[in-house]
């Protein structure tokens, strides 16, 4: 089990980097573009295509490190009370939840990469086959589904590392409720 | 259709389907998956389980192969450059230098450094975040009380989302389908009365409450000039970025990249940036378009489902023909967001929330406006809201995080202190009800 979540873990990492890469590159792609475009009058042809097309793996590739950090945001408001197994429990539930409704993503874009490929569908002007991006995301839809998984896992054994944002916020919560538990002794003894 | 052998009303179905989301919501399911998986219920039942599986196959393609949806992570790396690269230091010093000598002119100046930032950094709790790292040790040097520094980057990190590029103004003009370029330029005015109406809060603490501001420090003429002198590169990217979108020569997403690369070079080239803080940077985009993304397939397929029930069309006619003013209701709206504010992130609000609310209010008539001009002064109505969200308690995020930062400030306090800035948001935003034109009138330059 551990070997599956460290194998996830980096998947995850390295697909991020992966698509932030693709994504400066397109950036750099388009600015070159321009320059093309406005001093030589000779843009990258099909630019606007690549970068919808890139657009599609690189928000994919992003999807899975996502929720592996818990980027998958919940509303705590109602539960904040209840006691720390309850929500571990519903958290659990939820990283599951969040698998299953991506695993029909994944199934189904899969099995679109053979249909799309039949259909010999290609991209305006400068004739990119779209099914090599339906193959590129799927994989991408997959590890997100493993990475719910591997969440599921941790949070159930209490070991999911929070991230950065989720630990200010509940350092800022206990601040919080320290301080209302002395406002409510200062407000009885006076 | 399923739900008519099951004997269901199109309505009965939409109901169901939002209902079945909110429980879901409340016990802390992710929200991308409640909205997930009620729309896969609802779309069965209003279509058919192969209707739902035809529809699945092309939906992550068609909905993340998206020429706009690139603006959103290019705009995010833009702000991760330019927090991994050391520009906020050198405009918190470039405002202090500027504006410093008057009482209370650090916080000021705080407040000016998180305008400048918000011209390269879309989001508000990163603006606060950034800005706050610089500014907090040195206004706490200087004397400043814990209440009002916190309350200052607090406040002026909503900013961030109001100066152009702002990552929830692109989410709205995508859902909306309205044109980035001509949101952007509706808010630069409000953007500017914000920033001025954060310093009169400032000014305001100062003479209220003196013992919590302490006087200003005159810096020498050579000071000055040094302190201006490291902020040139990043007006020119504003400049370059925004004249190009508003002179109608990019595109949002060619603006976005030329953004992107220059934040990248000028923090390369300043030594600050290196293989770590770039690999920070891009996790960083991962992580946060990752997360808007989500909850956007989420939220297409809820669309779907509550578009075929029919819901969002017949509540719009039933608000239209209902004899209230428009005014209340939009009045009535804006409150509603404010109080969902106190319980929800502000981006998953919107998210939620738009595909039924924007068709009401374009039902409307609202001063006689056109379809556009309402689309965008809609728009800005919602982003004053997700601003007053973000600091108004009980869970004013950007409170939060500078509470955090700040370690030894009790909450409380700094909800006392965002106060005066709270009192400018709503005068801003009733400014923004009475008279659009305060937002309207440049987008009709936007080329």
């Amino acid at each position: 089990m551990n070997a599956f979540i460290n194998t996830v873990t980096r998947l995850c990492k390295l697909f991020a980097v992966i698509g932030g890469i693709l994504l400066l590159f397109i950036a750099a792609m388009t600015m070159v573009s321009i320059i093309g475009r406005f001093f030589l009058d000779m843009p990258i042809r099909g630019d606007f295509e690549m970068t919808k097309q890139g657009m599609g793996l690189v928000v994919a590739s992003f999807i899975p490190y996502c929720i592996l950090n818990g980027g998958n945001l919940i509303v705590d408001f109602f539960t904040t009370k209840t006691s720390l197994k309850t929500q571990r429990i519903l958290d659990t539930i939820g990283a599951l939840a969040t698998g299953a409704g991506l695993s029909l993503f994944a199934w189904k874009a899969t099995e679109a990469i053979a249909d799309v490929r039949e259909s010999n569908e290609v991209s305006g002007n400068i004739d990119l086959p779209v099914w090599w991006i339906y193959a590129g995301m799927a994989p991408s839809l997959w590890l997100a589904v493993f990475a719910a998984i591997v969440l599921a896992v941790k949070t159930w054994r209490g070991d999911h590392q929070e991230s950065e944002a989720e630990m200010i916020l509940r350092e800022a919560a206990t601040v919080k409720a320290l301080e209302e538990k002395n406002m409510a002794k200062q407000g009885a003894a006076s | 259709m399923m739900a008519m052998e099951l004997g269901l009303s199109q309505l009965s179905v939409g109901l169901m389907v939002m209902g079945l989301m909110l429980a879901l919501m409340v016990i802390r399911i992710p929200i991308a998956a409640t909205m997930l998986i009620p729309g896969f219920i609802g779309y069965i039942l209003l279509s058919s389980p192969a209707g739902l599986m035809s529809y699945m196959k092309g939906v992550a393609y068609a909905k993340l192969a998206v020429y706009d949806l690139s603006v959103i992570p290019l705009f995010l790396l833009m702000g991760y450059f330019a927090t991994q690269g050391g520009l906020s230091r050198d405009l918190f010093r470039a405002a202090n230098a500027l504006i410093g000598h008057v009482k209370g002119g650090m916080a000021m100046a705080a407040v000016l450094a998180c305008a400048l930032f918000g011209t390269v950094c879309g989001s508000s709790i990163a603006t606060a975040a950034t800005i706050g790292q610089v500014a907090i040790p040195e206004m706490k040097k200087l004397g400043y009380s814990g209440r009002v520094y916190t309350a200052t980057l607090a406040a002026g990190g909503t900013l961030g989302i109001l100066i152009p590029p702002s990552v929830i103004l692109v989410v709205y003009a995508i859902l909306t389908e309205q044109n980035i370029a001509k949101l952007f330029a509706a808010a630069a005015i409000p953007g500017v009365i914000a920033t001025i109406g954060y310093m009169f809060a400032v000014a305001w603490i100062a003479r209220k409450y003196p013992q919590h501001v302490p006087a200003g420090v005159r810096l020498s003429r050579a000071e000055r000039f040094a302190a201006y002198k490291p902020v040139w590169p990043i007006l020119i990217i504003f400049i370059t970025v925004f004249g190009g979108i508003y002179g109608g020569v990019f595109t949002p997403t060619e603006a976005a990249s030329v953004g992107a690369v220059c934040t990248f070079l000028v923090a390369f080239l300043k030594g600050e940036l290196k293989w770590d803080g770039i690999q920070k940077s891009l996790l960083g985009t991962a992580q946060n378009s990752g997360m808007i993304f989500l909850i956007f397939l989420g939220a297409d397929l809820m669309n779907s489902a509550l578009a075929l029930s029919q819901m969002p069309a017949q509540l719009a006619q039933f608000v239209a023909s209902s004899g209230i003013s428009p005014i209340a209701i939009i009045v009535m709206v804006l409150v509603f967001y404010i109080i969902l504010g106190g319980v929800m992130d502000e981006m998953s609000m919107i998210l939620l929330t738009l595909p039924i609310i924007f068709p009401i209010i374009m039902g409307l008539d609202l001063y006689g406006l056109n379809a556009e001009q309402k689309a965008i002064w809609f728009g800005m109505l919602i982003l004053m809201v997700v601003q007053i969200g973000l600091i108004a308690p009980p869970v004013g995020l950007n409170v939060y995080v500078i509470n955090g930062m700040a370690k030894d400030v009790p909450m409380i306090e700094s909800y006392k202190g965002v106060m005066p800035f709270l009192v400018t948001d709503f005068i801003r935003t009733a400014l923004l009800v009475i008279f659009p034109g305060l937002c309207l009138w440049l987008v009709q330059f936007v080329k």
